[in-house]
């Protein structure tokens, strides 16, 4: 018994002297709203390629957000690293602009408007379906919603995905219209799920005619040995429906390592890590010249829709409630 | 002063709420629904989880069975299986492509209640153990020898005698399911947690969860304040030396179906989330998916877990003490905090906990000392309720008694209050230990950078759809829960 207890101690104190990093200089604390099951390789690559040592921390992108809010000047935090346009809006209010050589990079529409985040990697809205159901593939978003799917459409609204795409519909077409919509998928039996994951698992099985969730579930599924039965489907409209959500990243505004934060940065939108993003992620590469994934039409043939993504985060409470108040949550 | 901690996250939720003001985003008509569904879940889940801990916990105290420690610590075991986890699991098994059978998948209250009922019977299990234990056996062989049968016995001697025991695990069983997000979640229950979590996730502006989460807290409170009303306070402790119990010899079919009724609920409670994990590890190995290193998260659940454990019994002890020797007003405001905390949803306790530290304990942001103190202001109820049982048991004349004869307080405390309340402690440390292991909100919110546990590997793998690593790392948590938890079982709880 004292053994363990003593074990127990040294272990837990060793590791936690671990769990950061080692070295002597303060390493560079990034937040991480990117699973380390996604991205920890890359950070791994950049801290063998630069001699930066990274101390990080994994959580979800929105309670990362928060949290930044409630450190605010005081975030230990040197670089957030998000999974949404509405995570990263939330807390730039507390990001250092990026220099414009950074934001060139990639397409207007994937950084902020005044330049405190950018865009790292494309992550598409689709309807993904069970390609042996004959259910008619909605035209526009607002066929999702047909009584042929009653019953059969998965979603998630508690995650942070679908209310990002909440959010962007309340751009586009104001609150009354989005109220709208959500009211007629509500009445439509939805089958409603925690995440993504396993709405494209019940996909894959017959559980479900399909439903909306981010493109990259079903390649990731189809690494897992699954997914055969599955297909991804990008609503051709132009509407939210295929609506592009950058991941991004930012600098913290009262960092004191700016260099290293920016060389992280770089690194994020060069080739390497870009490639990393397309093989790895299955996500959409942001730079010119670097190959799409496998199993997805080009970023620049699907019909996205024309809203700034930096408004996003202005509306995502109003996003929240609207899902509450239809009943989906 | 033991209180301190647990005293942080309800009171820091009460400040920031009066800080900022209340906002409700639910319409009150859906509140009504959520919190009678709530309530719905939380009763039903009571009864059948109580009930099949006490099963559990008689059999593998009272009867003579092969391998009876190992019982015992496999019935304790399933406490550790995360609850979407769980959730998984029952999803996997049934359904069109099901593990096990081919019937659709109980969604929304009879899965969740199916899946809290089997995997919180452990709460029960091991604070019933004790109890067990310290019945003076002369009042049961007393009625035995007038005839009464073995059933009668149970109902009318036996019962009555664990009814403190009993209240205990039903308020641990009943305000957990109350403060569970991830089997309600997966299983598509609506409930008030359910929401809160919605809210927390979902917005900025954190004052409509906050505003929820206070009035789950008085929910709870008002279960309690109930509860203490309808109170037995009746002396259970025995004036005769405690002595063994022989164990019960059962033979033909009473043998036969304990041992039966114990495999099954193992295989249902343990053998299907094994079952489910090692398929989707041996197709994902099949696709050469890496499950990589999870040594350096498993060191770090065990270390945490069992430190946890340790620090939560030791402020157990003193609230045990107060709340059963000095029942009055002030032990009424002790239990309300403890169990109020308790009820709380993690995530409501771990942002509270922020708050409190980033306003007035800035050094200990982000460290393991906070966590840890978190992990006991969160689990104390479970550390106290076993160890109340306990004292209860002892009598105070023992504790006189060895004051009259010269002792000071000190060593009356260490050599004759300590001892009696000890099977009440370890079960506690039992029961914290298993419950850290599988801690995933406030972990998330309170750890220092990179430390990096079992039950976040689990969830942040399963969320991303790394099946093969999600599975692999369950697999890894109930391997590395077993050896403690078997130690401490099996020297400390069973004779």
């Amino acid at each position: 018994m004292r053994k363990l207890v003593a074990g127990a101690l040294l272990v837990t104190l060793v590791s936690a002297a671990c769990g950061g990093a080692g070295g002597d200089a303060r390493p560079l604390v990034v937040y991480s709203g990117r699973a380390e099951e996604l991205v920890g390789p890359l950070f791994e690559q950049f801290e063998a390629e630069s001699g930066i040592d990274l101390e990080i921390r994994y959580a979800d992108s929105s309670e990362l957000a928060a949290t930044l809010l409630a450190e605010g000047e005081e975030t230990a935090a040197d670089v957030f690293f998000a999974q949404d346009p509405a995570s990263l809006g939330a807390a730039a209010g507390l990001m250092a602009p990026l220099p414009e050589e950074t934001l060139g990079l990639v397409d207007a529409r994937f950084h902020d408007r005044d330049g405190r985040w950018v865009g790292t990697s494309g992550r598409v809205r689709v309807v993904v379906y069970n390609t042996d159901t004959d259910l008619p593939l909605p035209e526009t978003i607002d066929d999702a919603t047909d009584p042929a799917w009653a019953g059969q459409m998965g979603v998630a609204p508690t995650n942070g995905s679908f209310l990002a795409f909440v959010s962007a519909m309340i751009l586009e077409r104001g609150e009354e219209g989005t109220r709208e919509w959500l009211e007629a998928l509500a009445a439509n039996d939805p089958v409603e799920f925690d995440g993504n994951a396993p709405i494209v698992e019940a996909t894959d099985t017959g559980e479900l005619g399909g439903g909306l969730v981010n493109h990259y579930y079903l390649l990731r599924l189809r690494a897992e040995g699954q997914g055969d039965n599955a297909e991804n489907y990008f609503i051709p409209a132009g509407d939210v429906g295929s609506l592009v959500m950058p991941a991004g990243v930012g600098i913290m505004g009262n960092t004191d390592s700016p260099e290293a934060a920016q060389e992280l940065v770089d690194f994020l939108l060069a080739d390497e890590a870009q490639t990393f993003f397309a093989t790895e992620t299955f996500e959409f590469p942001l730079i010119d010249g670097v190959p799409q994934p496998d199993g997805v039409p080009p970023l620049s043939e699907i019909d996205a829709p024309d809203i700034d993504l930096s408004d996003l985060a202005a509306v995502l409470d109003q996003a929240t409630r609207l899902v509450a108040e239809a009943g989906l949550v | 002063m033991a209180l301190l901690p647990a005293l942080i996250p309800p009171v820091s939720l009460l400040f920031q709420v009066i800080g900022t003001g209340t906002t409700l985003a639910v319409p009150p008509g859906r509140l009504a629904e959520l919190m009678l569904n709530t309530a719905l879940l939380t009763v039903a889940v009571t009864i059948t989880a109580v009930a099949i801990g006490l099963a559990t916990a008689w059999t593998t105290t009272r009867v003579a069975l092969p391998f009876r420690k190992g019982w015992m610590t496999l019935a304790a075991l399933p406490l550790v299986v995360p609850s979407y986890v769980a959730a998984l699991s029952l999803i996997a098994a049934t359904g069109p492509s099901g593990v096990i059978v081919d019937t659709p998948t109980p969604y929304g209250f009879v899965g969740s209640w199916l899946v809290l009922s089997v995997f919180t019977a452990p709460l029960a299990h091991l604070t019933l153990i004790p109890g067990l234990r310290t019945i003076d056996p002369a009042t049961e062989e007393a009625a035995t020898g007038l005839g009464a049968s073995r059933w009668r016995v149970f109902a009318t001697v036996t019962l009555p005698q664990l009814k403190p025991a009993l209240v205990s695990s039903g308020l641990l069983v009943g305000l957990y399911t109350i403060s569970d997000f991830g089997a309600v979640s997966l299983l598509r229950y609506d409930t008030f947690t359910r929401a809160i979590y919605t809210l927390y996730r979902g917005q900025i502006d954190r004052r409509p969860a906050a505003t929820l989460s206070l009035i789950l807290m008085a929910l709870a409170i008002v279960i309690l304040l109930v509860e203490r009303r309808y109170r037995a306070r009746v002396p259970l402790h025995s004036r005769r030396p405690r002595r063994a119990r022989p164990l019960l010899a059962l033979s033909g079919w009473p043998r036969a179906a304990s041992i039966s009724a114990l495999t099954l609920y193992i295989l249902v409670a343990l053998g299907l989330p094994l079952l489910v994990m090692a398929v989707s590890v041996a197709r994902g190995l099949d696709s050469e998916q890496i499950v990589g290193s999870l040594g350096p998260e498993a060191v770090r659940s065990l270390g945490v877990a069992i430190i946890a454990a340790l620090v939560t019994v030791v402020l157990a002890f003193p609230v045990a003490m107060v709340t059963t020797r000095r029942p009055g007003r002030l032990s009424g405001w002790v239990e309300s905090a403890m169990w109020g905390a308790y009820s709380l949803p993690h995530i409501t306790v771990g942002v509270a906990a922020v708050g409190f530290t980033l306003s007035t304990a800035r050094s200990l942001y982000q460290t393991l000392i906070y966590l840890v103190i978190i992990y006991g202001a969160i689990f104390l109820p479970q550390a106290a309720g076993a160890t109340q049982d306990s004292l209860v048991r002892a009598s105070p004349d023992l504790e006189d008694a060895s004051r009259g004869l010269g002792r000071g307080p000190v060593a009356t405390l260490m050599r004759v209050t300590l001892p009696l309340a000890w099977p009440g402690l370890v079960a506690g440390a039992a029961l914290v230990f298993l419950s850290v292991m599988k801690e995933l909100p406030a972990t998330l919110l309170l750890r220092p950078n990179g430390f990096e546990t079992l039950a976040i590997r689990i969830w942040s793998s399963t969320a991303e759809g790394f099946i093969t690593r999600a599975s692999a790392a369950g697999l890894v948590l109930l391997a590395v829960s077993i050896v403690p938890l078997f130690l401490v079982m099996s020297r400390e709880l069973s004779d």
